[in-house]
């Protein structure tokens, strides 16, 4: 009898033990997840508007099904932004150059806009094509799984950020 | 006893610990949020040239929201004011503050930000 009410016990507290740890190492798992993101997500993002800022123009925008790709002019070269859905990266191109930025990509969209018309809203920017494009907008986002649970840390990153040169 | 004691106070103090964790890392993110608002009006303003700096046109209270952080609703304020300047060339240079404001976990938080905006060098075109 005391032998069946200690393993009990002994069970019940293995138990708890266990949901202890697990609870604890996905947490933190995933609060490493959200700082990782975050800091990734902060250092492409700077890069690619300090890009964008210092471009003369918008070479081309592209987007398919399964890839968005942006090439930027500037004096030092093109440089290119490409999303590979299939592969969830975005990758940055210039000249012989090439670095995956950002892996676990989900979604990525680049959006051109022109400068504000004559009489327009505050912030109202008409769409625009490459050779127009005076504003360009991008958002992302980014996730990873903890333990198989899809999702479990998501970041989104967006901004619009002005062509200084053009 | 003692030994349910101590082990209640570690349960509660781990969860605990990771509460704040993430307490702070949901702030860390809302203040990203906030920031990113904030340069982005700041980054648009080079867009319009200088009389509609100067004539009203930017909104002062404005609100503005990202996808991110559970659909936070952030109250953005844009003082335009003269350049706290004394110099002769005063009159081409404007002070702007944009300041955002947001309440997350029944506190109201508060971000700024200030640039000088030059008549001179920002954009001339007039659309």
């Amino acid at each position: 009898m005391e032998l069946m009410v200690g393993t009990a016990l002994g069970s019940l507290l293995l138990i708890g033990v266990g949901s202890l740890y697990l609870f604890s190492a996905k947490s933190f798992v995933s609060m490493t997840n959200y700082v990782d993101l975050n800091s990734r997500n902060r250092r492409a993002s700077d890069l690619l508007s300090r890009d964008i800022r210092s471009a003369t123009a918008v070479g081309s925008s592209t987007r398919s099904t399964t890839n968005s790709q942006i090439v930027l002019r500037s004096k030092q070269g093109d440089v290119t932004y490409a999303f590979d859905e299939t592969a969830g990266t975005l990758t940055r191109s210039q000249a012989a150059n090439t670095e995956v930025l950002l892996a676990g990509l989900t979604s990525l969209t680049f959006s051109l806009y022109q400068r504000p018309a004559t009489g327009a809203v505050y912030e109202a920017f008409p769409s625009a094509t490459a050779s127009t494009a005076k504003l360009v907008g991008f958002e992302w986002t980014c996730s990873r799984k903890v333990y198989g649970t899809e999702k479990s840390s998501e970041n989104v990153e967006t901004a619009l950020v002005e062509l200084r040169n053009q | 006893m003692i030994a349910t004691l101590i082990l209640t106070l570690g349960v509660v103090g781990l969860y605990g610990a990771y509460s704040f964790g993430f307490a702070t890392i949901k702030i860390a993110q809302e203040d990203l949020g906030a920031d990113r608002i904030m340069v982005q009006r700041l980054e648009t303003l080079r867009v319009y040239d200088w009389s509609r700096i100067t004539n009203n046109y930017i909104p002062t209270n404005l609100t503005a929201s990202l996808g991110t952080n559970g659909g936070i609703v952030y109250q953005v304020e844009m003082a335009i004011d003269p350049a706290p300047l004394t110099e002769s060339y005063s009159n081409t240079l404007r002070q702007v503050t944009v300041s955002s404001s947001w309440d997350s976990g029944g506190v109201t938080r508060h971000r700024s930000m200030t640039t000088l905006v030059s008549q001179n060098g920002i954009q001339t075109y007039k659309p």
